[in-house]
């Protein structure tokens, strides 16, 4: 979606009358949504929104949902965090409590964007716009976090890995309300680097399983179908299992990278991704006491 | 199809309501409903910050706002920037003795990024002027300007 | 700052904008912030398709819509002088039978409203017959590449050619513009080198990408008058323009400017205001076009170029002879790529001296978006690939290449080439006050650290005329007329400057007013860095005239000799005695002036009327795992003659600087399948205050020998050139790897450094 039609130029001008409704509880949102299904778009911080319309993407209802009690904020649990779906990137950033939980977290998305983008976006329409340069799908993998669905044609909870939801999403899966993310509340490292985004940024978390192993998981954000995610871990001695080489190789494989207009070509990816992915593991390694 | 719905913002303390479109951007607000036109539009897509406007203390982007979404807040825009006897705010005299205005239209939106900087309180950890300013373009200068301007401030407020 | 001393009262300090309280408090107004009563606003159908054969076109559902009044497309051009161009006229104000880029103007409405307007253009029914697209120079070169014209020459209205050289226009369908130039006898002189170099650079497609984006408010109050309110930099080159295109008469065409949100060349020459105009005469109402900054982006850009440069140097590293090969990609029409041209091709030999230079520059057409004037002209694609192999031949015959450059470098005084106009700077001076802020490499333990250095010389003010008017009001207040615009350049601050400094008065009471071709004096356009000598001169000139009609006044009301009088301050200063203005006018005699007023006139002949000199030292930092490359420190010096507002040139050369890192490291509009890639605000990367690095320094010198007011010269167009060579040789000190592509992006530099470990060491 980064190329735009340019026979009309995208503008606020092209946006055509829409009817807005404004929720005040998930209920409600989730009626809505499943009522006029096809012909609504959700609005949080409303970027993408905006941008897509601007561009012609138009449906006769807008629902916004900023405003449903509920769907922001920040909830520390005893072995879980808990992020509304509508929490915007700024407050994430700056809570206190997370910020005591989960520092990296708060520093992670203290670098993204910009602060314009951070005081208006939100945690859920980073993940939820689907567009391949966001991180915030990347950075939830590896921190093991759960999407928290409500169905809204069933009416149902449903709990869904970062990576079942990119396995899903684009095979229509109906009228989702992303309600809130679950993270676990445990120490873990964070590192990752995005001095190439958008083409490519990568993030890595690692922690100590117990077992005198450090485990954890790496991403890499930059193909179009969303971020690609492989398991890590590193044995006492510092050997790397699987072979990180291995694994950078085979993402290197499945990144559509063609698809990309910004930034550098595949071949040029191939040869970074391993060094970077194995700076961060070194990083990483350095950092877990 | 368009249904109207009614507004009530403040706009740079002033109270201000308005029947408006559902589609009806906040910088066509400011700019043509309320004839506030120091808020400049460049890009019209997020991408440069000259439309930036503080809702709620916020630096956000008034071209990808709606005004809907303005409902209830209290907006500071560049004509509430300078102070009440019309003379320039710290952060205005900052730019001014720094010679930054070039072509001036990135201008009011750079204003009202320093502006919702020193409004922040408490300033959380981390926050650094500096990179709040890397949100916005300017194509005119080489951002040096604004480099010297932000040391003027850090001084000002060193030495109060 | 290098400064001459200064015994002046107002030219050498560093007076704050002029209009800088109004753009800190957002009272400012630029054109678009303007409306007119009962406007209608246009918005612009563009060809999806870079190449096509307009086969129909239905406006009907467009004109169905409520509240639309008016759609243009090719066939309201028939019976008008239809295509616009800077020196060959083969664009045409909306596609005629065929579009040659993705992009193109295919018809335009005028509605109620901007949203109204958008719905009608989607309403708009094309049937296209689509060509093959031209993406490069190598795709128009090829044999089978399609003909984007008929063959037929389009009118021009060029110059003869300058001393040493000459042009063919059109001489294939798919070259707009050949130009040669050459003294010496440059083969003779080839056979006589000890070395000679022989290498490739090209450039990638930078976008002016002004924030501003181009707007035009158009009203035909009847058939033969037009009043256009716009951001064009030559309000009096489009008033002819317009007045050409409609058969007007140019007294019937009024061009109004004021505050313009930034320019760089992108605002230079006709541009959108044709389509306003055609949609004002067509609805009789008055019409606002904006665009957006996207669409301002499809309408003009820099030209993506190839350059191949063979170079001889002498057995002692003597520069001696230079042949210069350039392919410009003119894109799909000319604009000012003739004159780009030809200024390119006369600057190859840069700063230094030469036997023999040979040049060749072809303007090639491709289905992309039109390239005209940017920042420099041309010089900045000449310094690439020039101070790139500067230090690479350096690197071949063994010498340092500040040294290298220092033994070449023109002498004071002395002149490049042959009618060239005389060094008025000393490159030696400058060089050294960069060289000696910065450590070699040798000394400096990181090992992908490294330093290059980098300098250019462009010409400016020339061909150029500027006329003034400068009012006293006998309140003590001055108007000062000029035809400049304001474009960001602070033209306005300078310019108040020196009428301050020759009236001797307090620089808040001279206003400076919007330009209106009706009754603004003439300027032949904002461009070459002229605003402040040019400009300047004609205003230095019609104040004293003006200061002189207030003597001659003073004289008669006080019946003594003028050579008496004296006027400072506002105040007429006889012996012992003074009189305010108002003193002298004595309400009850009925010839007192409404205000004493001075004009006047600078014409500047053609070739260069100053060098702008600028010595760039870079350093970087190379990560040689990832190509990753971060600039740590950058230097520049420009010589700006006397620094009317040292504060002025120093933001003037910051600012080039940015355009030029941007220009290095990743500013690029690509194409692929013939559209345009990367031409949106959002996907354009430009430079934010991070890429710039924290230790950036501007040093400004004042050598005294600028033909402006107080010995002023420009200093617009001189910051942006030397940066990409700078950070290339930068680079190549760090990790010996040469990019020789812009922009200079992590794949290419890690491809240099492969490239480099898996070759012999050759050169730098
Ligand atoms: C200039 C710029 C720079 C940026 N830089 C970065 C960057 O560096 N890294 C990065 O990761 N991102 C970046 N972004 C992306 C940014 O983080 C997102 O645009 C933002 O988070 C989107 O949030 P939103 O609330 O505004 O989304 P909206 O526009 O409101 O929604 C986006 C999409 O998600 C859907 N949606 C929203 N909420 C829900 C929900 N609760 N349930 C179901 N669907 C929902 C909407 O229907 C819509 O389709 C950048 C964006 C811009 C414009
Ligand atoms: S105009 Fe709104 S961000 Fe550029
Ligand atoms: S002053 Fe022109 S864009 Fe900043």
């Amino acid at each position: 979606m980064l190329i735009d039609d340019h026979t009309i130029a995208a503008s606020r001008r092209r946006i055509a009358g829409f009817r807005l409704h404004r929720p005040v509880t998930i209920d409600e949102a989730c009626d809505l949504l499943a009522r006029f299904s096809d012909g609504a778009m959700l609005h949080a911080g409303g970027i993408d929104v905006t941008n897509r319309m601007k561009r012609g993407f138009l449906q006769p209802h807008v629902i916004a949902v900023q405003q449903v009690a509920g769907l922001s904020g920040i909830r520390l649990g005893e072995t879980e965090i808990e992020i509304g779906a509508a929490t915007r990137h700024w407050d994430i950033e700056i809570d206190p409590g997370l910020r005591h939980a989960l520092p990296t977290l708060c520093d992670y998305v203290a670098g993204l964007g910009n602060i314009r983008i951070r005081m208006q976006g939100t945690i859920g329409g980073n993940i939820m716009a689907a567009e391949p340069g966001y991180e915030m799908p990347a950075v939830l993998a590896v921190l093991d976090a759960e999407l928290v669905f409500r169905d809204c044609a069933t009416r149902t909870e449903r709990r869904l890995t970062v990576d079942q939801w990119l396995e899903i999403r684009g095979a229509n899966p109906g009228p989702l309300l992303l309600t809130s993310i679950r993270l676990p509340r445990r120490p873990i490292a964070l590192a990752w680097n995005r001095q190439l985004r958008p083409a490519l940024s990568l993030v890595a978390a690692l922690r100590h399983d117990g077992t005198g192993q450090m485990r954890g998981r790496m991403a890499v954000t930059g193909g179009s179908s969303g971020p690609l995610i492989a398991d890590i871990a590193l044995t006492a001695a510092g050997r790397e299992d699987p072979d990180l080489g291995l694994v950078a190789r085979a993402w290197v494989d499945r990144l559509p990278l063609l698809q990309l207009p910004l930034g550098p070509d595949a071949g040029y990816c191939s040869e970074v991704i391993p060094i970077l992915c194995r700076r961060l593991l070194q990083t990483l390694s350095k950092r877990l006491p | 199809m368009t249904e109207s719905l009614r507004i009530h913002i403040k706009v740079n303390g002033r109270p201000e309501s308005a029947e408006i479109a559902p589609n009806l951007m906040l910088v066509d607000f400011l700019r043509e409903h309320l004839g506030l036109q120091g808020t400049k539009l460049a890009c019209d897509q997020g991408a440069c910050g000259a439309c930036t406007v503080l809702l709620d203390g916020r630096p956000v982007t008034s071209c990808l706002t709606f005004a809907f979404a303005a409902d209830g807040a209290d907006l500071q825009t560049i004509e509430g920037a300078s102070r009440d006897n019309g003379t320039l705010s710290q952060v205005q005299n900052a730019l001014h003795d720094c010679g930054v205005p070039q072509c001036g239209f990135c201008t009011p939106g750079m204003v009202m990024m320093m502006e919702g900087f020193a409004r922040q309180d408490p300033l959380p950890p981390g926050q650094t002027l500096e990179t709040w300013m890397n949100a916005n373009l300017c194509r005119c200068s080489g951002y040096q300007g604004f480099r010297r301007a932000l040391d003027q401030l850090a001084n000002e407020a060193g030495n109060p | 700052m290098t400064a001459l001393p200064n015994t002046l009262a107002h030219v050498g300090r560093s007076l704050a904008d002029v209009n800088g309280h109004d753009k800190l408090t957002g009272a400012a107004r630029y054109a678009s912030d303007f409306s007119l009563a009962g406007m209608l606003h246009a918005k612009i159908l563009r060809s999806p398709h870079p190449h096509a054969r307009i086969v129909s076109i239905d406006a009907s559902k467009a004109l169905a819509v409520p509240g639309v009044v008016g759609v243009v497309s090719g066939e309201d051009l028939s019976g008008l002088d239809h295509t616009y161009g800077m020196f060959i006229r083969d664009q045409p104000v909306i596609a005629v039978d065929k579009v040659r880029f993705a992009g193109e103007p295919m018809a335009a409405v005028a509605a109620e409203t901007e949203e109204l307007a958008y719905r009608a253009i989607a309403a708009i029914h094309v049937e296209y017959d689509v060509l093959p697209a031209i993406s490069c120079i190598a795709d128009a070169l090829a044999g089978n590449a399609p003909p984007l014209f008929d063959g037929r020459l389009h009118p021009s209205s060029l110059q003869p050619p300058p001393l040493c050289s000459s042009w063919v226009q059109e001489p294939a369908p798919n070259i707009l513009f050949d130009f040669s130039y050459s003294f010496g006898d440059i083969e003779a002189l080839f056979a006589g080198c000890a070395h000679i170099s022989e290498d490739r650079f090209t450039l990638a497609r930078q976008s002016h990408a002004a924030l501003e984006p181009h707007v035009a408010i158009a009203f035909a109050s009847d058939h033969e008058h037009v009043e256009v309110w716009s951001n064009n930099q030559d309000p009096f080159l489009l008033r002819e323009d317009i007045a050409r295109i409609f058969g007007l008469s140019a007294e019937n065409v009024r061009f109004h400017a004021g505050l313009v949100g930034g320019g760089f060349g992108s605002k230079s020459y006709c541009k959108i205001e044709p389509i306003a105009v055609l949609l004002a005469r067509k609805t009789g109402r008055p019409v606002r076009l904006a665009l957006t900054m996207a669409e301002s982006m499809m309408t003009v850009c820099d030209h993506p170029a190839e350059i191949r440069l063979r170079t001889g140097v002498s057995a002692s590293g003597e520069t001696v002879v230079r042949d210069a090969v350039v392919e410009l990609d003119g894109g799909a029409y000319a604009d000012a790529s003739p004159s780009v041209a030809m200024r390119m091709g006369t600057r190859f030999n840069g700063p230094y001296r030469w036997k023999g230079v040979r040049t060749r520059v072809r303007v090639i057409r491709t289905t992309t978006i039109p390239a005209g004037s940017f920042r420099g002209f041309g010089m900045g694609h000449v310094t690439w690939a020039c101070e790139s192999q500067m230090d690479m031949i350096a690197g071949r015959i063994g010498l340092h290449p500040a040294a290298f450059r220092a033994q070449n470098f023109l002498d004071p005084g002395s002149s490049g080439a042959p009618g060239e106009r005389v060094l008025d700077c000393d490159l030696t001076e400058g060089f050294n006050a960069v060289r000696n802020r910065i450590a070699d490499k040798t000394t400096s333990a990181n090992t992908n650290r490294g330093t290059g250095f980098a300098v250019a010389c462009k010409g400016g003010g020339s061909s150029h005329r500027a006329d003034a008017r400068i009012d006293i009001h006998p309140t003590g207040d001055v108007t000062l007329a000029a035809g400049v615009t304001e474009i960001g350049q602070n033209t306005r601050t300078i310019l108040t400057q020196v009428a301050a400094e020759v009236l001797g008065m307090d620089t808040a009471r001279i206003r400076v007013v919007n330009i209106d071709t009706h009754s603004t004096p003439f300027d032949s356009g904002t461009h070459a860095s002229n605003g402040a000598t040019v400009a300047g001169l004609a205003v230095r000139d019609a104040a004293t005239k003006a200061a002189a009609e207030v003597l001659l006044f003073a004289a008669g009301r006080l019946q003594c000799r003028v050579e008496d009088l004296s006027f400072r301050q506002m105040l007429i200063v006889h012996g012992s005695a003074s009189y305010s203005l108002s003193d002298l006018i004595d309400p009850t005699m009925k010839d007192n002036p409404a205000s004493f007023s001075g004009a006047a006139s600078v014409q500047t002949p053609g070739g260069s009327l100053f060098w702008m000199p600028i010595w760039t030292v870079a350093e970087v930092e190379v990560d040689d795992e990832t190509g990753i490359v971060r600039l740590t420190r950058l230097i520049n010096a420009a010589d700006v003659g006397r620094a009317i507002n040292p504060q002025r040139c120093i933001s003037q050369i910051e600012g080039a600087a940015a355009q030029g890192l941007g220009q290095a490291l990743f500013e690029d509009i690509s194409y692929r399948n013939g559209q345009p890639l990367t031409a949106t605000p959002l996907t354009y990367r430009m430079p934010r205050l991070a890429d710039i690095p924290a230790d950036f320094e501007t040093i400004i010198l004042e050598q005294g020998r600028g033909p402006g007011p107080f010995g002023a010269k420009g200093v617009g167009e001189s910051g942006n050139l030397t940066i990409p060579a700078a950070i290339a040789n930068a680079i190549a000190d760090a990790v010996g790897a040469r990019v020789m592509d812009l922009p200079m992006t992590p794949d290419k530099i890690l491809r240099a450094i492969r490239a480099k470990a898996g070759a012999s060491p050759s050169g730098r």
